[in-house]
């Protein structure tokens, strides 16, 4: 299953040469369970990644920061880009995406959003 | 006779944040903030001792003897600046109106795209004609329309201007006290209640989380979040902070300007 998923993150890396980071990471527990296989982020990393998610993607209920459920989140700083998607299936699937500020975020998104329900329907 | 404010302006200078440098050069803008031509200009206000300040814009370089805040002649120029051509190695003073008329539209023409500058400053091997008086920085601010002195509108309210009529709504953090701006109204008032009963508890999650601080600049965009708009976004910079509603196809745009905003 661990294999599958990695696949599924190598895939949709391959597609988007500044992506660096994907992280397929359950909010409920604040893990990420896998990532694509030549990451350079260590574990400390990972789980500000996850921790970075849990807030911007907040409660389905509840969200940190709006009045509805979030879908997703994108956040640009002066070194990075970093997207966050929810499964609309499973609430608490979610991935996490590390990349450059040159990442095509508008074919990206939809992309990544069919890779997480992929993987969230078979997991 | 002191010139304060001249001193002023010097010493905020050398107490800025650090200085960039990309390949030895340093940048002095981004495209954005500051344009390019105040970023050369105000360079050329902060040359008191004589020297060669060389520079380069995207492909194009323009290199220059400058020396008690004044521009005394033009040592080179990239091809493309055709007009510059003809300056290079004259004398250059305010009281000829046609160099001073041909060095500002090299100026303009130097700085007209929209590109980061970088600059490169050395000891001048030019030693000039006497009769090179120079042209006073203020003489070339004042033509071209740009006041040296003025205080540059924060990134946060250029990011702001740049987006234009991109945001349907936005709220603006100032101190205490927020201000909107809105083309949808009915958006305003979910806005006003995440500001003033979210927002708070939002930085403080993100202090607790030790993530990337809220200190330094970025932008947040959550899609879904508010009901109406397609996406909330949120941005930090400089101690201001700004709320914005807008339309999810304008997502990868909006980061962008950011980008060329605050990514050095």
């Amino acid at each position: 299953m661990i294999a599958m998923v990695a696949n599924e993150l190598d895939a949709l890396k391959s597609q988007f040469s500044a992506c660096e980071t994907i992280a397929f990471a359950d909010l409920a527990t604040n893990m990420v369970l896998v990532t694509n296989s030549d990451t350079p982020q260590e574990r400390h990393a990972l789980d500000q990644l996850c921790a970075e998610a849990a807030l911007l993607l907040g409660n389905p209920d509840m969200p940190q920061l709006g009045t509805n459920a979030v879908i997703s989140a994108v956040v640009s700083t002066q070194d990075h880009l970093r997207l966050f998607l929810r499964a609309s299936g499973e609430p608490n699937d979610a991935l996490c995406c590390v990349g450059s500020g040159d990442l095509d975020v508008q074919a990206f998104l939809p992309a990544a959003q069919a890779c997480l329900h992929r993987i969230s329907d078979d997991v | 006779v002191t010139d304060e404010p001249a001193v002023s302006r010097k010493l905020a200078a050398l107490g800025a944040d650090k200085s960039i440098f990309r390949q030895g050069a340093r940048v002095l803008s981004n495209g954005t903030n500051p344009t390019p031509l105040a970023a050369l200009l105000d360079e050329v206000d902060n040359t008191v001792l004589k020297r060669d300040l060389t520079f380069r814009l995207a492909d194009s370089l323009l290199s220059m003897t400058v020396a008690g805040r004044r521009v005394l002649t033009l040592v080179a120029a990239s091809q493309d600046l055709s007009d510059a051509q003809a300056l290079i190695a004259l004398p250059l003073s305010h009281d000829e109106p046609e160099g001073f008329t041909a060095l500002t539209a090299v100026l303009q023409q130097f700085t007209g795209q929209k590109d980061s500058l970088t600059v490169e400053s050395t000891h001048s091997a030019n030693t000039g004609s006497p009769t090179s008086i120079g042209i006073p920085v203020s003489r070339l601010a004042e033509a071209l329309g740009l006041d040296l002195d003025a205080a540059p509108p924060s990134p946060l309210q250029m990011f702001l201007d740049a987006c234009g009529m991109i945001f349907v709504a936005t709220l603006t953090r100032s101190g205490e006290d927020w201000t909107c701006q809105a083309q949808d109204d009915a958006l305003l008032p979910a806005m006003r209640h995440i500001a003033e009963t979210q927002l708070e508890a939002f930085e403080a999650a993100a202090h607790d989380n030790s993530l990337p601080a809220l200190k330094r600049p970025r932008l947040i965009t959550i899609e879904g979040a508010l009901e109406g708009a397609g996406c909330l976004s949120a941005t930090w910079a400089n101690g201001e902070c700004a709320l914005m509603a807008h339309d999810q196809s304008d997502l990868a745009e909006i980061h962008a300007i950011w980008r060329g905003i605050f990514a050095p």
